[in-house]
């Protein structure tokens, strides 16, 4: 089976303010295959390059070396099989709920019969049919976040990339999205890479957890996470839920200090 | 606005108005250098039934209008267009920021001579002093508001499949509406500004022409008669354009 995506001695550098010379290594040496139908987390301290490898993957930059393959295909420029749920809410401001949704399909030329039904399904998915003809601003932190979800959703995207999607929602909204995410994982089943600096989030979530390190940004240990789906809140009090979240976050912080 | 707000403000031009009602009808003025609000209230009739200098009131009104909107709208159709593709090309912007950047700061009165000199004394210089009074601000404004779009939002639209044309039609414009309902709103403001000093070209009729005749003759209140009017078109004016502002931008949730 071909793997979803397929990153093999991944190599990302920037040049300096100052000079060519001066080069930055933010990803190297980056190798990860994500098989379909994964959920897979990457976890890693701030600034240890995961954002950056989801900005190659979804086409926003280009790898500086090494190969970045999607389905087969390297990955050239941003497209919606590739969609992206951004960590700060961006919906288009100007237009419903539902306008937003049918935004993609609609300028890709597809019949309005078709997305019309792919939008009412998939908002209704996330949860937010009463608020279809709502303005962004009129909604919340975690609704706006349902919206964005709903927007990548209606392209039935192959892999569904997430930079920390929920990182600015209270605790318990959190959850709510948790469960929510699922619940659309089982619906749809589709690929997701998801990127945390939260180890608990990544633990729920996830069949295979990606620790990476810093300086330069690469994949320090994969974790493969052994709860069965569907999952609950319950395995938060399993014992190899305590045992993995502690030997991940031992592991980040012996590799933070090493970078000191 | 909550009600007390309301009442503060007519109550402050109650004020206005009884304090100037108090000192010019008990003579503490000279009714020749402000005249009272009966004189004005008389001064309008006459205005209106026998006009001025030649022209109806509502000529003068409607000429100075014409003037105002033409430059004006003469600079949001050129203006909004240059703008968003100077905020949008590097190499646009760095051609006409030097152009830019040395007229816009000169009062576009010290014009005013060489375009007599140039095209005349016919409506052209009148309408073209507004137009490039208004057209500086409007560009860079919209420039301006072109490049404050946040990355996300256009990396958002690249996601879900744009292509360039459609980026920039369907994200870019209506992005920066907020920017270029400021530059209509501050145009329509500076056109208005600019009427008087416009007609000062050899006009021979307009709100701002009936001002200047009259105080040279010192026909005070026919001078007032026309600020006053021209104060209330602005504000009306104002008004309108604010309520365009709310209504095109519904979706800032103000």
């Amino acid at each position: 089976m071909t793997p979803i995506l397929e990153a093999k001695g991944l190599e990302k550098s920037f040049s300096g303010p100052n000079s060519k010379s001066d080069l930055m290594i933010a990803v190297q040496d980056f190798n990860l295959e994500i098989q379909p139908e994964e959920i897979v987390c990457i976890v890693g301290p701030s600034g240890c390059g995961k954002s950056t490898f989801l900005d190659m993957v979804a086409g926003f930059t280009q790898p500086t070396g090494g190969t970045l393959k999607v389905l087969g295909e390297d990955v050239k420029r941003p497209h919606p099989d590739r969609g992206v749920v951004f960590q700060q809410p961006v919906l288009f401001p100007w237009m419903s709920i539902h306008d937003n949704v049918v935004f993609g399909p609609k300028s890709r030329g597809i019949s309005a019969e078709k997305y019309e039904q792919d939008a009412a399904r998939v908002i209704k998915s996330v949860g937010l049919e009463k608020f279809r003809d709502h303005y962004p601003y009129q909604l919340s932190g975690g609704m706006k976040q349902r919206a964005q979800i709903a927007r990548v959703l209606v392209a039935s995207p192959k892999l569904i990339l997430m930079d920390e999607p929920f990182g600015a929602l209270d605790a318990q909204m959190r959850i709510n999205m948790h469960e929510l995410l699922i619940s659309v994982w089982e619906e749809y089943k589709p690929t997701i890479m998801f990127i945390t600096h939260d180890v608990e989030e990544a633990l729920f979530l996830a069949d295979r957890v990606v620790v990476m390190s810093h300086h330069p940004g690469t994949i320090a240990r994969i974790y493969d996470i052994p709860f069965e789906r569907p999952r609950t809140y319950g395995i938060t009090a399993d014992p190899r839920f305590a045992e993995l979240r502690g030997e991940i976050v031992e592991m980040l912080r012996a590799k933070t200090e090493e970078a000191f | 606005m909550s009600r007390q707000n309301n009442f503060l403000s007519l109550l402050s031009g109650f004020v206005l108005f009884a304090i100037w009602s108090f000192v010019t009808m008990t003579g503490m003025v000279d009714g020749t250098t402000l005249p009272s609000p009966v004189t004005l209230f008389h001064t309008i009739v006459d205005l209106a039934a026998n006009g001025y200098s030649g022209s109806t009131l509502w000529g003068h009104i409607g000429i100075s209008i014409f003037r105002a909107l033409s430059g004006f709208s003469l600079a949001i159709i050129i203006g909004v267009p240059l703008g968003l593709m100077i905020g949008r090309s590097k190499v646009l912007e760095s051609l006409t920021a030097p152009i830019i950047g040395f007229f816009r700061p000169i009062p576009p009165i010290a014009f005013i001579t060489l375009f007599v000199f140039y095209f005349g004394i016919g409506e052209g210089p009148k309408i073209g002093l507004i137009f490039m009074a208004c057209l500086w601000y409007v560009i860079l404004n919209c420039a301006e508001g072109v490049r404050n779009i946040p990355d996300l939002i256009i990396r958002a639209g690249e996601n879900i499949g744009l292509t360039r044309l459609q980026l920039f039609f369907k994200v870019i414009i209506p992005a920066s509406l907020p920017a270029i309902m400021t530059a209509v709103r501050a145009a329509s403001a500076i056109s208005w500004t600019l009427v008087v000093a416009s007609e000062l070209i050899g006009a021979q009729a307009g709100l701002g022409f009936m001002i200047l005749d009259s105080a040279q003759y010192f026909n005070i209140p026919v001078t007032y008669v026309g600020i006053i009017i021209i104060g209330f078109i602005g504000l009306l004016w104002e008004l309108v354009i604010a309520a365009i502002q709310r209504r095109v931008l519904h979706w800032q949730g103000k």
